[in-house]
């Protein structure tokens, strides 16, 4: 079968710049992400992650974390300008911040979902047995292995966005993500929801993705400003590699 | 709870969720059987054009091992099999585990070794495009260029690789073809390149392969009669409304 059914709908997913102001039905979002989870695998069935779903009324959490996506693209571009500036000196004296137009939809949307590691309690039946009588080693289960199984979790994380995703586009509702976020582990002391370690106050994001019916996307932006072709992927013999 | 009651009857609307609930595991694929290379290839294309990435830089790279590439494939196997051992055994050497499996191979990493496409999937710095090119020439930081920050941004650059073999399965599941995934390997480079595994210069980010499948994990799992224990955590666990 020559199917183009899921390659057309995942085309239609576009980046949004702003979104409507109605929500997304509270019933409709739980059933996706009821089936987001369902069909979304993890090694040893693990799952090392929470999305958290800030809805509709909650909106100062969403600004706050608006603010630490902006704070840190802004300490990214300073240090930044320290690298480039040493080619080029006149640069740092041009160098005026703009808010970023692309991150508004982290502020406002219908829902916002903050990917955060955790720290398994304790694995399945079958994995206790295997842990117990195979040496099989859980390090999701453990606190200082965190760090060591951030890499594996970003991957978990990302086939569930990407489910979550075409299951959104289905039913017309769309999606944008950011990955400009605060990757130091202490910078989330405020949102305690997030932390794996509550005694530390410590939380790994993964991702940030807000969901809602989009108004203005940001291809539309980049039109408006005679910028489409320039905003491209790179060619795919770039990326794929037969060997 | 109502909803969830709703959201299993409702399943069957969504071509999505029934073609991925499709997806199982493979513990081994049917030896001799390979899947046409055109099909994987109009399959890579479409993730490719499909999945997203910041700044349009996908940062990353996708080594594709055909059929004949046994001696690779086995080496990469080597890859996934010393890094399980030497994670049992610094997890006893730190009091987290007191034994270990004994450099036993895992069945359920057959697929790495045996398999007739095998995916290994690589950090790659990339030069920004023209709109962002003019971004840099205003102040931003284009982090994807720099060798040197490949290992500040592999959690990034994992949850975009996640995202395009989570397209790629979709899209291969639509010609009824199977994938699984490992996440289990030596992420240090310098190993893999000590192995004789040259293709890549940059850190891994996962290995995937493809095939028809012989036999599923799970059918195993329930010949064992223990397919009910290897559950994923409940929704209301993985799920949190704030």
């Amino acid at each position: 079968m020559d199917s183009l059914a899921t390659f057309d709908l995942m085309e239609k997913r576009h980046h949004v710049i702003r979104y409507k102001p109605e929500p997304v039905p509270e019933k409709i979002m739980k059933e996706l992400l009821y089936n987001a989870w369902k069909i979304s695998p993890s090694k040893n069935n693990m799952m090392p992650y929470h999305v958290n779903v800030l809805g509709p009324n909650r909106q100062a959490e969403k600004d706050k974390i608006y603010h630490k996506v902006v704070d840190n693209h802004k300490f990214y571009n300073e240090l930044g300008l320290e690298k480039d500036t040493e080619a080029n000196p006149k640069m740092k004296m041009e160098y005026e911040f703009i808010k970023n137009p692309s991150y508004f939809h982290v502020k406002y949307n219908s829902h916002l979902l903050v990917y955060s590691q955790r720290v398994v309690p304790k694995p399945n039946k079958y994995y206790q047995q295997m842990v117990r009588e195979r040496g099989h080693f859980a390090e999701q289960c453990e606190l200082d292995q965190v760090e060591a199984t951030a890499e594996s979790t970003s991957f978990e994380v990302g086939l569930f966005v990407s489910n979550l995703t075409a299951l959104c586009i289905e039913k017309g509702i769309d999606v944008s993500y950011t990955a400009c976020l605060p990757k130091a582990i202490n910078k989330w002391k405020d949102t305690p929801y997030a932390w794996y370690d509550k005694e530390k106050q410590l939380a790994k994001i993964h991702s940030l993705m807000s969901i809602g019916y989009g108004d203005y996307y940001r291809y539309q932006w980049l039109k408006s400003k005679a910028k489409e072709g320039e905003d491209i992927k790179p060619e795919p013999d770039e990326i794929i590699k037969w060997i | 709870m109502g909803w969830k009651k709703q959201a299993r009857k409702n399943k069957t609307q969504s071509t999505t969720f029934d073609l991925l609930e499709k997806r199982h595991h493979v513990q081994s694929y049917i030896k001799g059987k390979i899947p046409p290379k055109e099909h994987v290839e109009s399959a890579l294309w479409k993730a490719w054009k499909t999945t997203p990435s910041k700044n349009n830089a996908m940062a990353y790279k996708v080594f594709v091992y055909g059929p004949k590439h046994h001696k690779e494939k086995e080496l990469v196997h080597q890859m996934v099999h010393k890094n399980h051992i030497s994670a049992e055994q610094s997890a006893v050497a730190r009091g987290q585990q007191t034994i270990t499996e004994d450099r036993k191979e895992n069945p359920f990493y057959e697929h790495i070794k045996k398999n007739p496409y095998l995916l290994c999937i690589h950090q790659e710095p990339r030069e920004p495009n023209k709109f962002y090119q003019e971004q840099v020439r205003q102040g931003m930081f284009y982090d994807q260029k720099f060798p040197d920050r490949v290992d500040n941004i592999t959690d990034s650059i994992c949850v975009e690789v996640g995202m395009f073999i989570q397209n790629l399965t979709t899209y291969l599941l639509e010609y009824d073809i199977d994938v699984s995934y490992t996440s289990c390997f030596f992420r240090d480079i310098r190993k893999w390149r000590k192995a004789g595994l040259v293709h890549s210069k940059y850190r891994p980010s996962v290995l995937m392969s493809i095939g028809y499948k012989q036999e599923y994990r799970y059918e195993i799992l329930k010949r064992w009669s223990r397919y009910e224990d290897d559950r994923k955590p409940e929704y209301d666990e993985i799920i949190k409304w704030q």
